[in-house]
């Protein structure tokens, strides 16, 4: 299928012939997807329920094995030794967010245990702030997620990937299972981590198209495993 | 070509002959069929798909559940095809072993792998302090009082077990020597081994597959963990150093258990029961002991992790991993004791010039 190519400037985030199968079926689960995410993209990916949106986000972040294809970051392919580097710049944010047990400060402090965030601190100061934003009070990092609602923890999760202050993110409906306003919450928060550096990008998959037209320049379509282009 | 077919109207064989076919399989049994052909030998009353990627079709999939066909060349002309005319299935009690041999081969094979991998991270970093302290205290400090309980037990068994024989023998008091040989050797690592296989290794494969089937380790992966190097190396870190620990502490369990039960229970004489002891408990004993529950926290380790990684979906899947982890970590220990033994004997025979087992 034709690449949704816009700009000829190096991408930040490209595929090329994303093919993934259902080994049991034998169907096409992704059909030779390629597609660039360019500097301070704002894509929005749309399309019916089981149309392969999530298995696009995942294999372009590299969670999925793949039966074909390749994912180059910054122009450069990301070998798999490379890979907990690369997902480092490039995060993919959960449709149900997988939190670990423990508390909210647990859960946010957890990345920064790991070797590919070794060296970098909490920031509690901004947690705090942008906990504030939300409507919760300092207390609310202490408490523990099997206490938390849906959308907090949706919020928790996108907070704890936001610090990370990742180059892409991949949203996987990230305003699913919470209301209104934490929705628009939400998207603030995400644009406030945009704004930050002109380079960073996301790709937010939704089901509702006033949100895509909100948080995106550029409106993505997949249908049964094909990725088109719309305006 | 699409269509529910069975074995009196199955589609003709010029038309599926230049066709990749492909049997997608349901769990538990294995088709085969030799596409080229069109051999198609199918298990009687099992549920399975004919994939069929002609140049001009994509995905025209079908799910055949009424085929009672097996082992035979379909010819030209299906229509001659009846029920009766086709053999039975080939479900024989050989082919069970064969189905189990070929898992238990891609078992080893997997678990192998795994460990391989597992020591590869660990060459290029070894977990930080802060992730690996955690889990030493659990698997380390946590099974001391179940250890002990074990060492002390074995001890006071074996006394009992082998003082009438002793006694009818008149060397009641070379008890020692028996109790603490067999103890260091043998009794004390194995059970200790196995104690921590059930206590330590379905608790982490629990653990682990409970994080694997709450996506948790995906969530770690997506944050640019290495998820192997985050938790699998941590743990076998802590099982390859705290099981040697453990079973020396089971070991002086039961060799403080033994004594006691043979000298105050038993009543034989204080003297002669460590005079006998410390002539026939060698280092090499202690040493070969020790040695064999450094495999066995390694096998431990390696099969817990593997199983929590490897679970299958619901809170089933868990319970299953953390069954499976003990299980096959409770063989897998025999095995390695029955091997290491061997060898560790075949090798003090080597060394020390006495006559082989052989």
């Amino acid at each position: 299928m034709p690449l949704p190519h816009r700009k000829d400037s190096p991408p930040l985030l490209e595929a090329r012939g994303l093919t993934r199968r259902d080994h049991t079926t034998g169907a096409a689960l992704l059909g030779d997807i390629s597609l660039r995410l360019d500097r301070g993209d704002r894509v929005a990916l749309i399309g019916p329920t089981g149309s392969g949106k999530t298995l696009l986000l995942r294999a372009l972040a590299g969670l999925d094995p793949l039966d074909g294809g390749e994912v180059a970051f910054r122009g450069t392919l990301v070998p798999p030794s490379q890979m907990p580097a690369f997902r480092r710049q490039v995060i993919y944010l959960h449709q149900h967010p997988a939190l670990f047990d423990g508390t909210v400060a647990d859960n946010l402090a957890r990345p920064f245990q790991l070797d590919s965030h070794a060296g970098r601190q909490l920031d509690t100061a901004w947690l705090r702030q942008a906990l504030r934003g939300y409507g919760r009070e300092d207390t609310f990092l202490e408490r523990s997620v099997t206490r938390l609602s849906g959308g907090e923890r949706q919020v928790v999760a996108l907070l704890r990937a936001v610090q990370l202050q990742p180059a892409v993110l991949l949203l996987d409906e990230p305003t699913a299972s919470i209301d209104e306003a934490a929705g628009r919450y939400v998207e603030s928060l995400v644009a406030e981590w945009a704004n930050a550096d002109p380079e960073r990008a996301w790709l937010w998959v939704t089901h509702d198209l006033s949100q895509a037209a909100r948080v995106s320049g550029h409106v993505w379509r997949m249908e049964r495993g094909q990725l088109t282009q719309s305006a | 070509m699409s269509g529910e077919w069975s074995g009196v109207n199955l589609p003709s064989l010029p038309e599926l002959r230049h066709w990749p076919l492909r049997i997608a399989t349901y769990p538990h049994w294995s088709p085969l069929i030799a596409a080229m052909r069109c051999e198609i030998r199918l298990d009687p009353a099992s549920r399975f798909a004919l994939q069929s990627r002609p140049p001009s079709q994509t995905s025209p999939l079908r799910v055949c559940p009424r085929v009672h066909c097996s082992g035979t060349s379909f010819p030209d002309s299906h229509a001659s095809m009846s029920h009766s005319a086709l053999p039975a299935a080939r479900s024989t009690p050989i082919h069970a072993l064969g189905g189990m041999v070929v898992a238990l081969v891609s078992l080893v094979g997997d678990l192998t792998l795994f460990g391989l991998q597992t020591i590869g991270g660990l060459t290029r970093r070894l977990p930080r302090g802060y992730v690996l302290w955690p889990v030493l205290h659990k698997i380390g400090v946590e099974s001391i009082a179940v250890v002990l309980v074990t060492g002390g037990f074995v001890g006071m068994v074996i006394a009992v077990q082998t003082y009438d024989q002793f006694a009818q023998m008149n060397m009641e008091n070379q008890l020692g020597s028996v109790i603490n040989v067999t103890l260091f050797k043998e009794l004390g690592p194995v059970l200790a081994a196995l104690m921590l296989a059930g206590r330590v290794g379905s608790s982490m494969a629990a653990e682990l597959g409970t994080m694997k089937v709450t996506e948790q380790i995906d969530a770690l992966t997506a944050l640019g963990a290495d998820p192997i190097g985050y938790l699998v190396a941590p743990r076998l870190i802590a099982c390859v150093l705290m099981v040697p620990l453990l079973t020396v502490l089971a070991d002086v369990a039961g060799m403080c258990s033994g004594w006691w039960f043979s000298c105050e229970v038993l009543g034989i004489d204080h003297h002669f029961y460590w005079h006998h002891s410390l002539a026939y408990v060698a280092p090499w004993d202690i040493g070969s002991g020790l040695s064999k529950s450094l495999f066995f926290g390694i096998a431990i380790a390696t099969i817990a992790c593997h199983r929590g990684f490897n679970c299958s979906a619901g809170a089933e899947g868990v319970g299953q991993a953390a069954t499976e982890a003990f299980v096959c970590s409770f063989v897998a220990i025999l095995v390695i004791d029955f091997l290491l033994g061997t060898f560790l004997m075949e090798l003090y025979h080597m060394l020390w010039g006495v006559v082989s087992m052989r």
